[in-house]
């Protein structure tokens, strides 16, 4: 247990760059980028943009925490599009064909979604398959029901709740919904990765597999878990993107694969490291909405969008990297795709 | 991009599991062409049978065709495919073909067999080569490329083979391209649907100066530069004084059209009108999202047709799925008459253009006359009404849907001067064939293309 308790005093006090600091930069960065947007838009900086960077932001961090689990325990988790394209179908398919009751729907979509999460992590952790190929083999096998469920009929539609809850048509308060959620997702998402037993498991499994094991946890239990947590997460972001498109397609999923990745490492998360902080990585989700939404802007053609987009991912890694570089004791001992830290 | 990174990915790892998808895809398919086989034997009317026999004996081929089947057997070996892509519109324009080979009086004559074609051009020519292996008469089919495949489709064409491509075109030159890309729309006297669309956006926006948003398709496609360039000169002719203020790539996919709408409008909330490619009701989704009722161009789903019945205002048009059952009747007539007959290799499709004032509700399965839009319910949102087509009177919501024709329906094949009379014009020759027709140039076309002059 004394490992347990040394590493965790360690993250305590490296960590404050992180948990705090590292956020409120990134949260400021957001604004600041939308402020500089006014150079491709009169219109900006505004609070209906604010808005979006919330609502589309709320998609992002839904995605992003469990990749962000994953990735803190040295995996990946490729098969986001294929989960959220499955759940989405499952819930569209079984209300406006079926005409079953959504919240009977809702659960078998969230059900089948946590259902292959195991089965990824299953494959990762017992048969020691790189999780890089397992998730990206299970994304194509996803997308493949996807499509064989909905195969040759009108593409289904979402079920009304959820196109009022997740679309930006519903308000409270005068606030889009979706906006409002960030903050629900991110106080959740706070207390179940940083405030939980099960958070606790997944950073000391992240730092070190040996001191894990030695501490008596069930290693391959954990990551499993988390892959668990990352099938349910997509899938509970494909119920709220079909919301939002108003009907189940295959290709709901494939814009927030590389962005929900991309949050979690600009988040400061070292995959495999047992580093990273969930509120590190929903600000840098909100920030790289709000570059790619400035870069939108520009109207320039969209290869130098993406030349564009992808030079500010790399600069905000490379700063990340530096950052944790100097402050890290331990070096990273394995690959991102190995998927697994080494057995000894 | 992404889908590319993603397609090839998938090739090397998960091969395996595509091609077990793929097979579940094809058996059901088959077996849906075999059921309609025989439906559709019962249904064939009496005197098409009695006209074919009668043919038959002229010529000893069957139903009396210009040359005998390749393979030798009774009936003419046709090839049907579509890409494999989960998409109503390739799913309305594959069985619409399918359908008319099942109709009387083709049903006698010809052996359906459907395919579906994995999107990367590498599974197409195995599959074309597979097909003018397996003794295809025809092949009617979506071309992936419009150079790619080229030998492969030349290859088909020397071992006496039709090949008709629907929608998209090819550059080579034995192959029948039956397209709708440079065609007049309906009522038109203006080639190319960019072109029309922009010049409807420009008078819904009262001719004004405006500001506006232009959302492309597929980049680097030929169909969506032949858009753009044609949208962006209909801007220039009609409204200099006009701003794109933001333009972004939509991928012909509604849910991207939809994100990437939602951003645009964070930084442009005072946006006049949106040029929106296919994948409209993004678009539109975005804009209701925002509360903003702004002019819209996008093609032809069942969802912008109803925001226009509603009053929406905007201009549907696009590429009509009836294109699959026309190329399918082009290519049964050119087994017919025979490939010296006459029948030009590029056909022009013509396509409609429906607003607020000219939308109107069809009958459930029946063409009538106009109409533009199904009932709400009986279709998905992403499901057009384009079905029907003035060269296709016979399609009907049901061979849409299932690629079997109903009962007693009956197809109305071409002649051959109907053909010679919606071949494209020369002019246009140039964007589909990348070459000129003997006595023309290259040269720019009023509608900012390059095309063909007179020499």
């Amino acid at each position: 247990m004394s490992d347990q308790l040394v590493i965790q005093a360690q993250q305590r006090r490296s960590s404050r760059m992180q948990t705090i600091y590292r956020p409120l930069i990134l949260a400021a960065l957001a604004l600041l980028v939308l402020v500089a947007g006014r150079l491709v838009s009169e219109s900006l900086p505004s609070l209906i943009a604010v808005q979006t960077v919330l609502s589309l932001g709320m998609f992002l961090s839904v995605v992003a925490f469990g990749q962000g689990l994953v990735m803190l325990t040295g995996g990946l988790d490729l098969s986001v599009p294929g989960v959220i394209a499955l759940s989405a179908s499952i819930v569209a398919v079984w209300v406006s064909f079926m005409d079953g009751n959504l919240l009977v729907g809702i659960l078998l979509a969230l059900g089948v979604s946590l259902l292959f999460g195991i089965v990824n992590g299953l494959l990762v952790s017992v048969l020691k398959a790189p999780a890089f190929i397992v998730t990206l083999a299970m994304g194509a096998v996803l997308e493949g029901f996807s499509l064989f469920i909905t195969y040759g009929r009108k593409s289904p539609e979402s079920p009304e709740l959820l196109v009022t809850l997740f679309s930006g048509s519903g308000k409270l308060f005068g606030i889009a919904i979706p906006a409002l959620l960030f903050f629900v997702v991110g106080i959740i998402g706070f207390i179940i990765q940083a405030r939980s037993r099960f958070g606790r498991n997944a950073y000391l499994l992240g730092s070190s597999l040996e001191a894990s094991r030695i501490a008596g946890q069930p290693v391959n239990f954990i990551q499993i878990s988390m892959y668990a947590v990352s099938g349910f997460g997509s899938g509970l972001a494909g119920l709220m993107l079909v919301g939002f498109s108003g009907n189940a397609q295959l290709s709901l999923g494939t814009e927030w694969l590389m962005p929900s990745i991309a949050a979690v490492l600009v988040g400061g998360t070292v995959i495999g490291s047992g580093r990273g902080f969930w509120q590190s990585t929903i600000t840098a989700g909100l920030m790289l909405t709000a570059i790619t939404i400035v870069i939108q802007s520009t109207g320039v053609p969209q290869g130098w969008k993406s030349v564009l987009y992808g030079v500010v991912v790399l600069v905000a890694l490379l700063s990340t990297r530096s950052d944790i570089g100097r402050r890290r004791r331990k070096q990273i001992s394995q690959s991102p795709l190995q998927g697994n830290p080494p057995q000894k | 991009m992404k889908r590319n990174w993603k397609v090839a990915a998938l090739a090397v790892v998960a091969a395996g599991t595509l091609a077990l998808s793929a097979c579940g895809g094809s058996t059901s398919s088959t077996a849906d062409a075999g059921a309609a086989s025989a439906a559709a034997t019962e249904a064939a009317a009496p005197a098409a049978t009695a006209a074919a026999s009668e043919a038959a004996s002229d010529n000893g081929n069957p139903c009396g065709w210009a040359a005998a089947p390749r393979a030798g057997g009774a009936k003419y070996v046709v090839y049907m495919s579509s890409l494999n892509i989960g998409n109503a519109w390739q799913e309305e324009a594959v069985n619409l073909g399918s359908a008319e080979a099942l109709m009387s009086p083709y049903s006698d004559c010809v052996e359906l067999r459907t395919e579906r074609t994995e999107p990367d051009p590498a599974s197409q020519i195995s599959q074309i080569q597979s097909m003018t292996a397996a003794g295809a008469d025809a092949i009617v089919t979506f071309a992936l490329s419009p150079t790619a495949i080229n030998a492969t489709f030349k290859e088909a064409c020397d071992a006496g083979v039709t090949v008709v491509i629907y929608d998209a075109t090819v550059t080579e030159p034995c192959a029948y391209n039956v397209s709708y890309i440079t065609a007049k729309p309906v009522g038109s006297d203006i080639p190319f649907m960019g072109y029309n669309a922009m010049a409807a956006l420009i008078d819904m926006l009262g001719g004004a100066p405006s500001d506006i948003f232009v959302a492309h398709g597929v980049a680097g496609t030929s169909v969506d530069n032949v858009h753009y360039l044609s949208a962006l000169a209909a801007l220039e002719q009609l409204s200099p004084e006009s701003n794109i203020l933001t333009e972004w790539d939509g991928n012909w996919d509604s849910a991207q059209q939809q994100k990437e709408t939602t951003k645009a409008l964070a930084s442009f909330p005072d946006v006049a009108g949106i040029f929106c490619g296919y994948g409209e009701s993004g678009c539109v989704k975005a804009l209701k999202a925002a509360g903003k009722t702004i002019p819209v161009t996008g093609e032809t789903s069942q969802y912008f047709r109803e925001q226009l019945l509603a009053g929406w205002p905007g201009v549907s048009i696009g590429s009509p799925p009836a294109q699959g059952g026309i190329a399918m009747k082009v290519a049964l007539g050119v087994l017919e008459f025979g490939p010296d007959a006459g029948i030009p290799h590029d056909i022009e499709v013509p396509f409609k253009v429906v607003t607020k004032d000219t939308v109107k509700v069809c009958e459930e399965d029946t063409y009538t006359e106009g109409c533009n839009v199904f009932p709400a319910g009986v279709v998905g949102d992403e499901n057009t009404a384009d079905i029907f087509n003035p060269l296709l009177p016979e399609a009907s919501l049901t061979s849409a849907k299932t690629g079997v024709p109903p009962a007693g329906l009956v197809a109305v094949p071409f002649t051959v001067d109907e053909l010679k009379a919606i071949e494209q014009d020369p002019s246009r020759r140039y964007i589909t064939r990348e070459a000129c027709p003997e006595g023309w140039a290259q040269g720019k076309l009023a509608e900012g293309l390059d095309g063909c002059v007179q020499s």
